[in-house]
């Protein structure tokens, strides 16, 4: 084939590449290739030069460069057209799934313990911590629950021996802090808890609580009230009403019991709040006098407030939990419901 | 507790709701619930058995004719054999119910004779057990009145108190008829329920009470009465005790127990015959004393139990049980009545030490009303005169020898109220104080309140800061809308660390999970890297006998639970308390936070990955861990003396050991029934924090000049470790040379079978100028020899 028809079946392949390329019958690095590319169809013209009369050798060099030319910027100039992302989609099928990833978790209780943890820190409780295993002292005698004290009856305790026990509550993380700081303090105390109680449906022999305690000059019932019904808007809405009953805790006096207005029915009346408009959501009670004194504190000069959340019971309320064992199994199927 | 609606009615008429009033209770503190409490039965009237015949086609069943009134009277088949003419019988006519609707009543034919209604028993109408024969009433009843009426079988609403324990004067009828009072703002005064007439006879009896222990009896009172009938309760007694869920027995002890549920006050009945020498000493045990008690077990006894003994032996645990040498039996004729006052400590430590929970114990532990022993013996002096005959003995025992004093609390209206944040006037304050029965004196700011006998939970002012509040209703009381914060009350959160811990592990896709701290001796022995357990002393079971100490066996049982799920591949993390015995702390233990770390699978199976969850995976996410919170350079320890695990690396950081990861030995996974394969890690939180560089790092300064990488490729044994390459390559400049990293590791046939190709990418920078070729060329070069000579690797 002479230089001439060579460089004339390139043009004719060229335009028929340059329609294939455009509806996407020939991938752009395989248009190239075939022109551009190192034994691509225009390499193939310089060796033809070799078969050409020296006079015309300079003729037919300059009809190799003009198509090598053209050809070139033509396909540069449609190259150019096409950015990255297409000219790769033009491989993928978007609808094959992304490489997966496990699905990580927060534990929900961690969940709430932090939610309730923020509400808190932001009006500036700080958090604390105190031991699992501690002293008959720190979590009755210090909180006003002498050894044959009724109120011991309210909570079944678990005994490493006569002295030392499982803590019942995180109230004995606040002795500890009592006895390093002085007031004004403002704490919160979350951690688990135990309690000897058969394990059921609705009861577990361990649980995690969180309890403030808020003590200052003239901190009054009136501040306890405010601070948590603060809290429930904040974790329940701003639309959920509270209500406080007296109750009683032998560290507290007076002693109440906090409900909101069921979430679930609007307080019309439904099983999770037994038809009564109400859920009990925490105990709390202005700290009683005899507390202060087991920790020096001056009864003439401080008060304060207390009060003891029960994370399980906010978990199963918030997510609608009914069996309080699935939050310790490990049941990935639950657990990964828990989003950030 | 329970109570009835009828019952407190007896003292404070109420025209509330039920609801109402279970919620005015709840809002005093008094948190309830209530049930209604119906009889079951419906359309039963009084009716008179006029003839009685046998049936023709039976041997045991009875025609008869039953007259409500003049006109109408019905023909019954009855096979009841106590059946008779001339009786008066519950009469359920057609179209009454029984048993709360379940059981209607129609016409049917019974043995070829229709039979136009029922003859019933007690226990078809609810009332109690007696199935013997059909139920005969008295002659006073009027034949075709309604027999709920005419038996006081009133419908009621029974209200179930959750009490708090400082409330043990609500725990009888009388005490919530109090609470109730302050809702119908009326008022209980003690002739309400003082006053109480009975004949006392002039029968005289030689009796003599004494009290030994006076710290463990303040008072006792007793009386006697002779010549009593004991038989089965009337119906109106049964009904009252059973509607608040109390079995009845027989008339003199239902008597006591209607007291008990009335006024809140226990009291023991005895057999007088049965207390040897005519005398009772209220005595603590001696060492070794023994009594058989009324539930027939015998009890051991301490030298700090109360008794209340005859001449010689115990005939009851004061307070708590009755002995069963001394109780009422059909047999008994003449009987004492106990009423005392005992020490509430005393009664708890002994029913705690026992092991024996009754209704007396549980009012005396909570402390009784000391001004209420004589008014309680009188009321159910009455009443078992009345249900049982008998005369009393004029001479009621009464032996009192120190005399409570009257308790006085001053009360200071501004306190009160800067305490509650309220703004309660004197006149609400004083009319809060009437309705609890608190006598006050005013004196300039303060009102000197006198409580009464019955209130032993008020004690200081604030108690009645709290009776203030109550009365006034909580939810009267303003929400404070403002909060100041004192800066100085601000402490550093110490668990931080945790928190970033949970965000950077879920976000790598490891689910949370918590498990039981609990765990028993052969998962304590598992994961017992250290022997030094703690044990509980009153565990739930065997299973949750031991505080864990470790996170291990925790995540395998979650790990054998998603395993039977099917789950193929998953990450698990728990952050939590791990627990040891520890001689040089107050409680003998010690508590770390612990990290442990769960892979289970072989191999990601995804399309587009195909990672292999291997032990190099697993040691990458926990090296990323520790450098994401700012831990480098920590190193791997191999550790072959493990048991349980097949590998197991050591983690240190320097000299700190923060942990170890490994891939557990079948023998250790089949301890769970785990199949599948599982790599687990287990870190020190408290040594992760400790390690942690305090100092703010400094991040270096910009470094503009170009680095440099150069890779080479080296054949070596299998036997060398890349730590020593790595540490060998590190060591031959520490100027320009900035890291090294293996990226390729080739191990194959074709190659010499002891050897391995490895290929490292070496980072040379300057932060001082533009590094050239050749002084790279150098340092590589010097690298090559010195690992041909000392691992004597080829480079390829």
């Amino acid at each position: 084939m002479n230089l001439n028809d060579k460089i004339q079946a390139i043009n004719d392949s060229f335009s028929k590449d340059k329609k294939n390329f455009k509806s996407n019958s020939i991938k752009f690095d395989d248009f190239k290739n075939k022109y551009l590319g190192r034994k691509g169809l225009l390499s193939e013209l310089y060796p033809l030069l070799n078969s050409v009369s020296d006079s015309d050798k300079p003729e037919c060099g300059k009809k190799i460069n003009s198509i090598k030319n053209v050809i070139t910027k033509e396909i540069h100039s449609l190259g150019n057209n096409l950015s990255d992302l297409s000219n790769n989609a033009l491989n993928i099928d978007s609808s094959m799934p992304g490489t997966e990833k496990f699905s990580g978790s927060i534990h929900p209780l961690t969940k709430i313990i932090d939610e309730i943890k923020s509400i808190f820190n932001r009006i500036g409780f700080s958090t604390i911590y105190g031991p699992e295993v501690d002293t008959d002292y720190y979590n009755f005698e210090a909180l006003n629950i002498p050894k044959d004290h009724p109120a011991r009856d309210m909570q079944d305790t678990f005994y490493i021996n006569k002295e030392t026990l499982l803590r019942t509550h995180t109230s004995s993380s606040q002795i500890h802090f009592m006895e390093k700081n002085q007031p004004p303090l403002r704490i919160i105390s979350p951690g688990r808890v135990y309690r000897n109680e058969d394990i059921s449906v609705r009861s577990y022999c361990l649980f995690h609580q969180i309890e403030g305690l808020y003590i200052d000059k003239n901190v009054k019932f009136s501040d306890l009230k405010g601070t948590l019904d603060y809290f429930a808007k904040s974790l329940f809405g701003e639309n959920v009403k509270t209500r406080f009953r007296p109750s009683y805790f032998p560290f507290t006096e007076p002693s109440a019991e906090m409900d909101v207005s069921c979430i679930f029915c609007k307080s019309k009346g439904c099983n999770i709040c037994k038809q009564s408009g109400w859920i009990e959501i925490l105990g709390c009670g202005m700290v009683d006098p005899e507390v202060f004194k087991f920790v020096d504190y001056d009864v003439d000069i401080w008060s304060g407030f207390a009060f003891g959340i029960g994370i399980e019971r906010i978990a199963m309320l918030k997510y609608g939990v009914k069996d309080i064992r699935i939050f310790y199994n490990g049941d990935i199927q639950f657990l990964e419901q828990i989003k950030l | 507790m329970k109570v009835s609606l009828n019952w407190l009615q007896n003292y404070v008429k109420t025209t509330l709701t039920p609801s109402e009033l279970a919620e005015g209770l709840t809002d005093l503190g008094l948190e309830c619930t209530y049930e209604k409490y119906g009889n079951s039965f419906s359309n039963v009237v009084v009716g008179e058995v006029t003839e009685c015949n046998p049936h023709e086609n039976s041997d045991h069943l009875f025609v008869c004719k039953v007259q409500v009134d003049k006109k109408s009277s019905f023909n019954v088949v009855c096979g009841a054999q106590n059946v008779r003419s001339g009786i008066l019988v519950p009469f359920a006519k057609i179209g009454a119910t029984l048993d709360f609707g379940k059981f209607k009543i129609k016409e049917t034919k019974i043995r070829g004779i229709i039979s136009e209604g029922m003859i019933c028993s007690e226990r078809e109408l609810g009332l109690g057990d007696n199935h013997e024969g059909i139920m005969i009433l008295d002659d006073k009843h009027v034949r075709g009145s309604d027999f709920r009426k005419t038996m006081n079988l009133e419908e009621d609403i029974i209200y179930d108190i959750d009490l708090t324990p400082n409330r043990g004067d609500c725990l009888g009828h009388l005490g919530v008829a109090r609470e109730l009072a302050i809702l119908e703002k009326k008022r209980i005064e003690k002739s309400d329920y003082e006053s109480i007439e009975f004949k006392k006879a002039k029968v005289k009896e030689k009796f003599a009470i004494k009290i030994s222990s006076q710290n463990n009896c303040k008072r006792y009172a007793a009386c006697i009465i002779k010549g009593v009938k004991v038989k089965e309760s009337p119906p109106w007694l049964k009904e009252n005790l059973e509607s608040i869920g109390q079995k009845s027995i027989n008339n003199i002890i239902d008597a006591a127990n209607y007291i008990l549920m009335d006024l809140g006050h226990p009291m023991h009945t005895f057999d007088l015959d049965k207390i040897k020498s005519s005398s009772i000493d209220v005595r603590c045990a001696k060492k070794g004393e023994e009594i058989v008690t009324l539930d027939g077990v015998k009890q051991s006894l301490s030298t700090n139990n109360l008794l209340i003994c005859d001449g010689s032996n115990p005939i009851a645990i004061a307070g708590i049980i009755g002995g069963n040498n001394s109780g009422i039996d059909e047999k008994t004729t003449n009987i004492l009545i106990e009423s005392a006052y005992f020490n509430p400590v005393n009664i708890r430590k002994s029913s705690k030490q026992l092991g024996i929970s009754t209704e007396a114990s549980k009012r005396f532990e909570r402390d009784t009303d000391i001004d209420i022993l004589i008014p309680a013996l009188n009321k159910l002096c009455a009443i078992i005169l009345e249900l049982a005959g008998g005369e009393t003995v004029p001479k009621i025992f009464d032996i009192y020898p120190r005399k409570s004093t009257i308790r006085k609390i001053s009360f200071n209206i501004k306190k009160c109220n800067q305490f509650l944040g309220s703004e309660i006037s004197l006149q609400s304050i004083k009319n809060i104080f009437d309705s609890l029965n608190i006598l006050y004196d005013k004196k300039s700011d303060s009102l000197e309140c006198t409580i009464p006998s019955f209130r032993n939970d008020l004690n200081r002012e604030v108690d009645l800061y709290e009776e203030v509040a109550r009365v006034f209703g909580y939810n009267n009381i303003d929400n404070s809308s403002s909060c100041a914060i004192t800066f100085s009350s601000f402490v550093a959160d110490e668990r931080n660390i945790d928190s970033q811990i949970r965000l950077l592990l879920s976000s790598n896709g490891f689910n949370e999970q918590y498990s039981n701290s609990l765990l028993n001796k052969k998962e304590i022995d598992i994961a017992g890297i250290e022997e030094n357990s703690i044990m509980i002393s009153n565990p739930l079971n065997k299973e949750m006998e031991y505080l864990r100490n470790s996170l291990f066996c925790g995540l395998m049982k979650a790990v054998k639970f998603n395993e039977n799920r099917q789950e193929k591949l998953f990450k698990l993390f728990e952050i939590g308390a791990i627990h040891f015995s520890n001689n040089f702390t107050k409680t003998g233990t010690s508590e770390s936070f612990s990290l442990g770390l769960v892979w289970y699978g072989e191999e990601c199976d995804n399309w587009s990955n195909k990672d292999c969850i291997d032990f190099y995976y697993a040691k990458g996410e926990v090296s990323h861990l520790l450098q994401s919170i700012g831990i480098d350079n920590i190193t791997f320890k191999e550790d072959n003396s493990s048991e349980g695990f097949d590998v197991l690396c050591n983690i240190y950081l320097g000299k700190n050991h923060l942990g170890y990861i490994g891939v557990p030995n079948k023998k250790n996974k089949s301890q769970f029934a785990i199949k599948g394969s599982l790599l687990f890690s287990e870190l020190n939180i408290d040594s992760i924090k400790k390690s942690i560089n305090k100092k703010d790092s400094k991040i270096s300064s910009w470094n503009y000049f170009p680095f440099i990488n150069r890779d080479i490729s080296i054949l070596v044994s299998k036997e060398v470790k890349f730590s020593d390459i790595e540490k060998l390559i590190l060591s031959t400049d520490n100027t320009i040379l900035k890291g090294v990293r293996l990226f390729d590791l080739y191990e194959d046939n074709k190659l010499d079978e002891n050897k391995k190709s490895m290929s490292f990418r070496m980072k040379f920078q300057s932060i001082e100028r533009t590094l050239k070729d050749e002084e790279v060329d150098v340092i590589i070069n010097k690298i090559v020899d010195k690992l041909k000579n000392k691992f004597d690797a080829v480079q390829r």
